[in-house]
């Protein structure tokens, strides 16, 4: 059962590696700034690149999504029976290849800015949702999504910690990180979708840098003195 | 002494014996951890009072230092020790809000140093003003860095217990504790709080903080008409059938809204994975944002479907001069950025975002609050910079293949008119330049990064 839930996903994983490769495949066929991956490297596309090659019957250490020796020569051996430079890393070329790609038009709409509010990358995306997952549990939609805001804002705030690790980890700043909650419990999907949201800018809390549960004892009546601006499920939410 | 009772008692003399060293190490591994506690709380509060020094000394020198290199090493300093300071400070066992205003206050001298570094390294000299506020930053954090130093006298000689400091930091304990909370730290804050904020051309400027939004616009509306408008502005397809709105809440502040649910009719189930929600301002009646919970199913469509699908939304609602910019695309969905554009001029400050599910291509968001923000008549001039002229700021080592007019916003809350030029590295790399279309300068530059969940910039 188990092994099933991971070859759909893994097949997912792959489906939407190559739809995304597809896109951003330059026009001239050069390696565009897709970086290549050799020995040393980590992450999604190594996990891709693992499960190919799996596939393939060139590897069969388990996928880890990390870039070691066993990785570099699966992908050596590929590259000569493929015919391709046998360097052991994976650059556009190999990539393709592995995807079975090839080289398509360039689709995507033109590019432009995003606020990088100093919150980017997957991993902010893990820690921002096992928060929500810990703080807002069984809240509405839009409460979770709020809780995730409350969390950016307190980054972009200049009176708290400036960056996401700083701001999760100041001390009691949040119950569930103060218990340990937090690092035991692996976030739902929804609370990916939160947190996703609410980097991509939704807030619902309109600025502000607390919430509490009024139903729960708090000692400090310092809170309350905050401007409320929202309640949302149980939580207010406070500037 | 009856037989039977040597055994019991050396199994109980045994027991005693396991269990006392059992506790005994447990005490000893327990207080090993409250020391290591301890001891990274106290690294944490000796970096900040070593960090405090130093932006003392060197906000001293760059009141006195006159050449440009020597205020540009001085004030990079300044914001650096600041910043350290800042993280220091949010590493301390204090209770929530108890150093706000000092947590703000050196992220404001920090930044407030930037701004001015930034004008230096532009090759503009500082202004009396600018001089002014520096000499009196130098003073505040003269008297913070004081009395830091009269909280290290408690550390040092044990008044101050980093254990107690912990336990009563913990906003759950209902005790009367709360004595020790009223450390010198609450005396820093409370000094902290007679300085008047900072005003200057940086992100943490007070200003900036408390913009007011531009595209408010039109006369109230009532909870009926909201719950009305909300019922139009959501799709068809994603809007449960025979489809009702019900007010969930109310948003004060400065954006007064009210926060709409869309569900079935009653007796249906409503489940949070139907669940649709809008905030509608009460001035104007404007959608601030729409957010829908459900699950993804597999791609079906392409990206390109996605985008004229958003833009097809976007129309029928009157946003009939947005344009896409980028597209993201983690788990499934489509998270499309429209800038409006304004005689080919692109203004990203006006943003919209979308977003669209790949299994089917309902739209399953609307993100409006910065076009709210900061929607108005923007007077745009010609550019005083010709293209040719602009092109000619961008590194030579980038490939251009793409170029444009753009307002785009900045880190201190202003816009800038801009030429916009896209292009890459020889190694491939894009990236995006803005060259002010009226000064020359290059006003910003956006590195592309593209991974398996789209393209960002940063």
């Amino acid at each position: 059962m188990k092994k099933r839930v991971v070859l759909v996903f893994t097949t997912l994983l792959l489906l939407t590696a190559a739809v995304t490769y597809y896109r951003l495949l330059p026009t001239s066929g050069v390696p565009g700034s897709f970086s290549p991956l050799s020995w040393g490297a980590e992450g999604a596309n190594v996990k891709v690149v693992q499960t190919r090659l799996q596939e393939l019957g060139y590897f069969s250490d388990p996928v880890d999504g990390i870039f070691d020796v066993q990785t570099a020569d699966a992908v050596q051996q590929y590259q000569e029976e493929m015919g391709l430079a046998a360097s052991g890393a994976v650059e556009a070329t190999t990539w393709a290849s592995l995807l079975g790609l090839e080289h398509g038009e360039e689709t995507q709409p033109v590019i432009s800015r995003a606020e990088a509010a100093g919150v980017s990358g997957s991993n902010d995306v893990n820690l921002l949702s096992r928060l929500v997952a810990a703080e807002a549990e069984g809240e509405p939609y839009r409460g979770q999504v709020a809780v995730a805001a409350v969390i950016l804002n307190r980054v972009k705030s200049p009176k708290f910690p400036n960056n996401l690790s700083g701001v999760v980890h100041q001390p009691h700043a949040f119950e569930s990180v103060t218990n340990g909650l937090v690092w035991r419990r692996t976030p739902d999907a929804t609370a990916v979708k939160a947190a996703r949201d609410a980097i991509n800018g939704y807030d619902p809390t309109y600025g502000c840098i607390f919430f509490w549960n009024p139903s729960k004892p708090i000692s400090s009546k310092w809170i309350w003195s905050r401007s409320i601006v929202a309640r949302i499920g149980k939580h207010v939410f406070a500037k | 002494m009856r037989n039977w009772a040597i055994p019991v008692v050396a199994v109980l003399a045994l027991g005693v014996i396991a269990a006392g060293y059992y506790g005994y190490t447990e005490h000893n591994a327990r207080q090993q951890l409250e020391v290591s506690v301890a001891n990274s709380y106290r690294q944490a509060f000796f970096g900040l009072l070593e960090n405090m020094e130093n932006v003392q000394v060197k906000l001293a020198k760059s009141l006195v230092s006159n050449t440009l290199e020597q205020n540009l090493v001085n004030l990079s300093d300044v914001w650096r020790q600041a910043e350290a300071a800042q993280a220091n400070l949010g590493r301390l066992p204090l209770a929530q809000g108890t150093a706000m205003r000092t947590e703000q206050f050196l992220s404001q001298a920090g930044d407030y140093a930037f701004s001015l570094l930034r004008k230096n390294a532009m090759g503009m000299t500082l202004s009396q003003e600018e001089q002014e506020k520096l000499s009196k930053l130098r003073s505040e954090a003269d008297e913070l860095g004081g009395l830091l130093q009269g909280i290290q006298a408690d550390v040092n000689n044990g008044k101050l217990s980093w254990r107690e400091l912990h336990r009563t930091a913990n906003p759950r304990l209902r005790q009367e504790s709360k004595e020790i909370q009223k450390t010198g730290f609450a005396d820093i804050e409370k000094q902290m709080n007679e300085y008047p904020t900072l005003i200057y051309d940086g992100p943490f400027s007070d200003h900036v903080m408390d913009q007011k939004p531009k595209g408010l616009t039109g006369p109230e509306v009532s909870q009926e008409q909201a719950e009305r408008k909300a019922l139009e502005f959501v799709p068809k397809e994603t809007a449960p059938a025979n489809a009702r709105a019900v007010k969930a809440g109310e948003i004060r502040g400065k954006i007064p809204a009210w926060t709409i649910d869309i569900r079935g009719q009653e007796g249906d189930r409503d489940n949070d994975q139907s669940t649709i929600s809008l905030d509608i301002s009460k001035k104007g009646g404007h959608v601030i944002n729409m957010l829908v919970n459900r699950d993804v199913g597999e791609v079906k469509i392409s990206l390109e479907q996605a985008v004229a699908t958003a833009k097809e939304f976007l129309n029928q609602r009157g946003f009939t001069d947005m344009v896409p910019t980028y597209v993201q695309y983690p788990d499934h969905v489509a998270v499309i950025p429209f800038a409006r554009e304004s005689d080919g001029v692109v203004i990203y400050p006006d943003m919209i975002k979308i977003k669209v599910a790949l299994d089917n291509g309902e739209i399953l968001g609307f993100e409006g609050l910065q076009y709210i923000m900061h929607h108005h008549k923007r007077d745009i001039p010609e550019p005083k910079i010709t293209e040719e002229d602009a092109r000619k700021a961008v590194s030579p080592g980038i490939n251009i293949a793409d170029s444009g007019l753009a307002v785009i916003p900045l880190v201190t809350g202003k816009e800038a008119f801009c030429w916009e030029f896209k292009g890459q590295t020889d190694r491939g790399e894009p990236f995006v330049f803005y060259v002010d279309a009226v000064t020359g300068d290059v006003v910003n530059i956006l590195k592309i990064i593209e991974n398996e969940e789209g393209r960002t910039t940063m």
